[in-house]
């Protein structure tokens, strides 16, 4: 009897998976873990196409996902190496759903999976960071993450919205043998179209060389943004300690200007270090 | 190769140029008429600048600054009164526009808790916005176009600017005592592999005259020396720390210390604020002085290719929010702001005796027939409890006048007198002189230029006579020189009056 109960269950859940609608006898002594059938509800879960999938049990006043898992937002901050903070989130009921994440002025927009999880590593501007998520179902949240490693690395940010092509450059400096070249991290799910993007170059600077990185912002004009005003935010320690986010406008040559980049050197400050 | 060639007369060109462009492109200079709240009195005119609360034109009557709150303004260059944005035109030198300016007033919007915005218009060519944080209404700009040290000086003398980013003084008095934004240094660089540290100044000139090409020569290896970055002017006797500030240099210096980074057998002209992976050299005198460009060098001006960065302004009154910038200028976070851009900040800091061993070291090794161990041992007695204040006075070469950054520490030595800094202590204006003539001639033509230091303080705030501070010339002649008196160009370093402070002996306090 109860293997046959369990074999049901397999088919109907990989019933549901799959997009079929699923129909019940009305049995109501049944204690099955998945929600009530709602037809109309129940498609596959898509990456590209965020669902509401939960239902209400009235009976436990609590939602559940199609997973029969709680529907309670879980985000964890935990530091880990590289003074970088490791983000796991989970969602399940907001499955291949929207979250802005947004911390130190630096933002990034992802997708969960289809079971409603985003696992994602970033980078530590601060020795205590609060990040911010947002839910595409209005929900927010913070959690803080402290790394005291993050005092060890200059790290510099870009950060856009929509599909601006905007690009981080960064010339190290000095002879080769010696170059730190540093990492330029891509932060952003491209899929989504309105969401925002950053760019982070992060190195570690290590004093026993003179060296230093020339920093600079290209923007490639394409056919979505040629001619457009677009605003990116630039993030960089502050003289005054902290950091610094300042909005950087500017006009894109107009469509049929040909495609030369836009190359702006001076709004992020070049780094420079001496040896001690 | 570095290549020089004599500017002076380009630069008048360039100038005259420059003032032929500006004056076609009046753009902005608007006619407007002022009338009395009554009726009464219609003043017209070019209006010059409008602050938020008064109107500057130029009338038939001369210039003229009236109350917006009594007139009524009617014209095209009227601007609104309600949604005014106090505005500041900079144009001038790209090295300090490109990053110290920002950085200043990025610490100038923090302190005020207003937000910033950036608008690209096109290279060199941007705005600074300041907002009001919870409204997101604008407040002022600061509008930039950046190229170099004379369009800023041009654009300044047709009121095509109200400030002019400079890194080198103007030679004149039009446009006032600039300000000064932070400190600079013509450095001599290499690869950070290259063994090299330091070059003789003899040397030094030599390679800028292309008279050295391998480094064999200098008792390296058989390499090629490659030298890069131009120098304008430069003499036997390296004469004038101006002729290494040339714009062209200034300009190449970034692309140079990039060159320089990456070839070890290059040595190139580069700037302190902007060392990329080149290592900077130290400079040897003649009998052994060495020379470093070290903050603490640069701000007494004991390294001898300093190099002050100035803000000059127009002569129209600024808007409210401009002039509380100006202020911040002179402020202790300002000079934070010009040390994160990698300058030197021109705040006074205090060396104590026992931070200055080299120096009385070499003041030893340097005596000789002329200052014999009682010279020593009075300057020690005087200041063997004091401390060095990091700002030298120097006078132009030649003259008696004191040179730009001198005119300028003026300024910030009565600032500090005034607010209090020094109150219950004692300023030494000791006076130093070169080596040329006989002791005690020196003696008195160091206590001159320390009396005429006094003099000029004095003369400076009618607050000083009466301050709880007091200011004593010393003359120790050529006791304790800063570099070889065998050139020229050593002999203006040592010419100079220095500021020790000290506690007032107990009978006077």
């Amino acid at each position: 009897m109860m293997r046959t109960e369990w074999k049901t269950r397999l088919l109907l859940c990989l019933m549901y998976l799959s997009g079929q609608s699923i129909a019940f006898a009305g049995d109501a002594d049944m204690s099955f873990p998945f929600p009530e059938f709602v037809p109309s509800d129940l498609q596959a879960p898509s990456a590209m196409a965020p669902m509401p999938d939960h239902a209400d049990l009235d009976f436990v006043r609590r939602n559940y996902s199609a997973w029969g898992v709680s529907c309670e937002i879980n985000a964890k901050v935990t530091p880990v190496a590289d003074a970088m903070l490791r983000l796991e989130v989970s969602t399940p009921c907001q499955r291949g759903g929207r979250v802005d994440v947004v911390w130190s002025h630096v933002s990034a927009s992802f997708l969960t999976s289809v079971t409603g999880v985003l696992d994602v590593t970033l980078p530590a501007l601060e020795a205590q960071t609060t990040v911010r998520l947002r839910f595409e179902n209005g929900t927010q949240i913070e959690k803080t993450g402290v790394h005291e490693d993050a005092e060890d690395f200059e790290r510099v940010a870009i950060t856009w919205r929509g599909n601006s092509h905007a690009s981080l450059i960064a010339l190290p400096l000095g002879r080769s043998g010696f170059r730190r070249d540093g990492q330029k991290l891509q932060l952003g799910d491209r899929r989504i179209t309105d969401g925002t993007r950053s760019e982070i170059y992060s190195i570690r600077p290590t004093f026993d060389r003179t060296y230093g990185v020339r920093l600079h912002v290209e923007v490639s004009p394409n056919k979505d943004n040629c001619g457009t005003q677009q605003t990116f935010n630039a993030v960089q320690k502050a003289a005054q300690g902290g950091l610094v986010a300042i909005p950087v406008s500017f006009q894109l040559p107009d469509c049929g200007g040909g495609q030369s980049v836009l190359v702006m050197e001076n709004v992020l400050r070049d780094l420079a270090f001496e040896r001690n | 190769m570095i290549r020089w060639v004599s500017r002076a007369s380009q630069r008048s060109l360039v100038v005259a140029t420059l003032l032929l462009c500006f004056t076609a492109m009046k753009v902005w200079s608007q006619d407007v008429a002022l009338t009395s709240a009554d009726g009464t009195l219609t003043v017209e005119g070019r209006l010059l600048s409008f602050d938020g609360e008064y109107y500057q034109i130029r009338s038939a009557y001369g210039d003229l600054t009236l109350d917006g709150s009594g007139v009524h303004c009617q014209g095209p260059g009227c601007p609104s009164v309600n949604a005014f944005i106090a505005k500041a035109r900079i144009v001038g030198a790209t090295a300090l526009g490109e990053t110290l300016m920002p950085v200043l007033i990025e610490g100038f919007a923090s302190q005020e808790g207003l937000d910033l915005r950036r608008v690209e218009r096109a290279a060199d060519d941007f705005s600074l916005e300041l907002m009001n944080s919870d409204t997101g209404e604008v407040v002022a700009e600061f509008q930039f176009e950046l190229s170099d040290t004379l369009t800023g000086f041009a654009a300044l003398e047709v009121e095509e600017a109200d400030f002019a980013l400079a890194r080198f003084a103007y030679e004149g008095t039009k446009f006032g005592t600039p300000r000064v934004l932070g400190l600079d240094a013509v450095t001599f660089s290499v690869a950070a592999d290259n063994p090299m540290r330091a070059v003789p100044l003899d040397v030094l000139t030599q390679i800028l005259r292309g008279q050295v090409e391998n480094w064999a020569e200098l008792g390296g290896p058989d390499l090629p020396l490659i030298a890069m970055g131009e120098v304008d002017e430069v003499d036997d006797q390296l004469t004038a720390t101006t002729a290494f500030m040339a714009e062209e240099s200034q300009t190449l210096s970034g692309q140079v210390v990039d060159r320089v980074s990456d070839d070890s057998i290059s040595i190139g002209l580069t700037r302190l604020s902007d060392p990329g992976g080149a290592v900077a050299l130290g400079l040897l005198g003649g009998c052994g002085v060495g020379f470093v460009a070290s903050p603490q060098n640069l701000k007494t001006g004991d390294y001898p290719f300093a190099s002050p960065q100035f803000l000059y302004q127009s002569a129209n009154r600024k808007p409210r929010i401009i002039r509380q910038f100006l202020r911040y200028l002179a402020t202790d976070s300002a000079a934070r702001d010009a040390e994160f851009s990698g300058f030197v900040s021109h705040n006074l800091i205090e060396i104590p005796l026992e931070a200055q061993g080299a120096r009385i070291a070499n003041a030893v090794v340097q005596a000789g027939n002329d200052v014999n161990l009682q010279d020593l041992q009075e300057m020690m007695a005087e200041l063997r409890d004091a401390q060095r204040l990091t700002l030298t006075f120097r006078f132009r070469a030649g003259a008696a006048q004191l040179d730009v950054l001198s005119n300028a520490n003026l300024d910030v030595l009565v600032h500090h007198i005034e607010t209090g800094r020094f109150d219950g202590k004692e300023l030494v204006l000791a006076g130093f002189s070169d080596g040329d003539g006989g002791s005690a001639a020196n003696r008195g033509i160091a206590l001159k230029r320390a009396q005429a230091i006094r003099s000029a303080l004095l003369a400076r705030s009618d607050l000083l006579s009466a301050s709880d501070v007091t200011l004593t010339p010393m003359g120790f002649g050529e006791a304790m020189p800063l570099a070889c008196d065998s050139s020229e160009f050593e002999r203006q370093i040592n010419r100079r009056v220095e500021v020790w402070v000290r506690d007032l002996p107990q009978s006077e306090n």
